[in-house]
């Protein structure tokens, strides 16, 4: 069914251009029960689908200009909950973005992953996107790799920071991807919410082998937040991590000037120096979660993992606090208008 | 809002400002980093934006915006509004 004849009621979603300190063009941004209209989810007249199917996004107020969307979990009807992603051509830093949702279709379905506004579309610029919505041993991912994470050991489903996330025991849960990640000296950007349950040693998120520059992990080391090069240069950031809350962490490194960036909840930690520089020279391998394998050691991180993102590019600090907000309090981020009956069009259903 | 209609891959855009022209010439050397500062390449238009390369090869994507001050950009003789803030640092996803 082309969008958007049929559809039934739209209403105008504003991004408030003050929590985003810089141009963003092809955002991809979070859509949850507190951003959206409520009548989309309390599964009354106006509701849409119960599996989301008739959930859509436009630029423009007529719809002419549909968006490439994700629906990662969906409840209608009692307590509401939504997990949805969708890429909007660019989002302002001086002047607030405005959008549009559409839903109640009925006979609507969601196009499929691969289809031109599905969400391989939407994720296309991420080397991988997991949102730890996992099935069985699965963790899929959304991006147009279709690199998906392999579940093994102690792992389970557990509330997220947003919508669900994958727990891990701290003595034999991990994931890792099916295919080597292909980053090994060039730009880079990972991203993640963790839940840690104590601060024990352990590999975060990261890639590589046990050689001098090889390795790239996120990690917990000596009680403090720690970048892992293996051998030398690697980074103390000298600073406990928090147990019992999610936290934000993103790392990046700069190529052409090989920087290292480590930020927490949106800000760059510079106690122990930043940026901090080495070659990165990271082994191509398969990207893996919550376990590193230190020459004949292996440590476990004891807590959970949330929006996991890689990218092959470096993400300015703007970037981080863009996204911090809007993981962070997605209901003040982006606020929805009144919803509105779209006029001009109607179906009808035969029995 | 900028009308890119008339831009196309491998025009030669000069940034250049009204009332501000060295200024901004000036800013935008400094940013971009190149012997002819002002002088881009179009490598892709895009629905808002307009990705362009300087001559060290360094790209840059040019927003279209609502709103803000504006300057003009020369493409190839023909003159568009041009927002100041297309100079402003961007990024993506």
């Amino acid at each position: 069914m082309d969008f958007p004849n049929n559809w039934q009621r739209r209403c105008a979603l504003t991004v408030d251009h003050t929590k985003v300190p810089i141009n963003v063009v092809d955002a991809v941004l979070l859509l949850t029960e507190t951003n959206v209209p409520a009548e989309m989810l309390d599964g009354g007249i106006y509701s849409s689908r119960s599996d989301g199917g008739d959930i859509r996004c436009s630029s423009d107020k007529a719809g002419t200009i549909q968006l490439a969307m994700q629906i990662v979990s969906i409840t209608t009807g009692g307590s509401p909950a939504l997990e949805a992603y969708v890429k909007v051509p660019l989002i302002s830093s001086t002047v607030d973005t405005v959008y549009y949702i559409w839903y109640h279709n009925p006979i609507a379905t969601m196009p499929l992953a691969t289809d031109p506004y599905g969400s391989q579309a939407c994720f296309v610029d991420f080397k991988i996107a997991y949102h730890c919505n996992k099935s069985g041993a699965n963790n899929p991912d959304a991006s147009a790799n279709v690199n998906d994470g392999t579940l093994s050991g102690g792992t389970s489903d557990v509330a997220g920071k947003i919508g669900r996330a994958i727990a891990f025991n701290g003595t034999t849960g991990k994931c890792l991807s099916v295919n080597n990640i292909g980053i090994t000296n060039g730009d880079r950007t990972l991203s993640f919410w963790v839940y840690l349950n104590n601060t024990n040693q352990n590999s975060m998120a990261g890639w590589g082998s046990n050689v001098a520059h090889g390795q790239w992990n996120a990690c917990i080391r000596n009680l403090h937040w720690y970048l892992w090069a293996y051998g030398v240069d690697d980074w103390d950031l000298g600073i406990s991590p928090s147990t019992g809350a999610w936290v934000y962490v993103v790392v990046t490194y700069q190529a052409s000037t090989d920087f290292h960036r480590f930020y927490v909840n949106g800000v760059e930690q510079t106690a122990h120096g930043s940026p901090v520089t080495w070659v990165a020279n990271t082994t191509n391998s398969l990207f893996e979660l919550a376990h590193q394998l230190d020459g004949a050691n292996n440590y476990w991180m004891n807590g959970s993992l949330d929006e996991v993102y890689v990218f092959d590019n470096l993400k300015p600090a703007q970037w981080v606090t863009y996204k911090y907000n809007m993981f962070n309090s997605p209901g003040t981020f982006q606020t929805e208008g009144t919803p509105e009956s779209v006029t001009g069009s109607f179906f009808l259903m035969f029995r | 809002m900028i009308d890119f209609s008339s831009v196309k891959p491998d025009d030669i855009l000069r940034v250049t400002d009204e009332t501000k022209e060295h200024e901004i010439a000036t800013s935008v050397s400094a940013s971009m980093d190149c012997a002819s500062p002002d002088l881009v390449k179009v490598k892709e238009v895009k629905e808002k934006s307009v990705i362009v390369v300087a001559e060290n090869g360094t790209e840059y994507e040019f927003i279209s915006d609502t709103e803000g001050s504006l300057k003009e950009l020369d493409i190839t003789g023909a003159t568009k509004d041009f927002p100041l803030e297309a100079r402003a640092e961007t990024t993506r996803a």
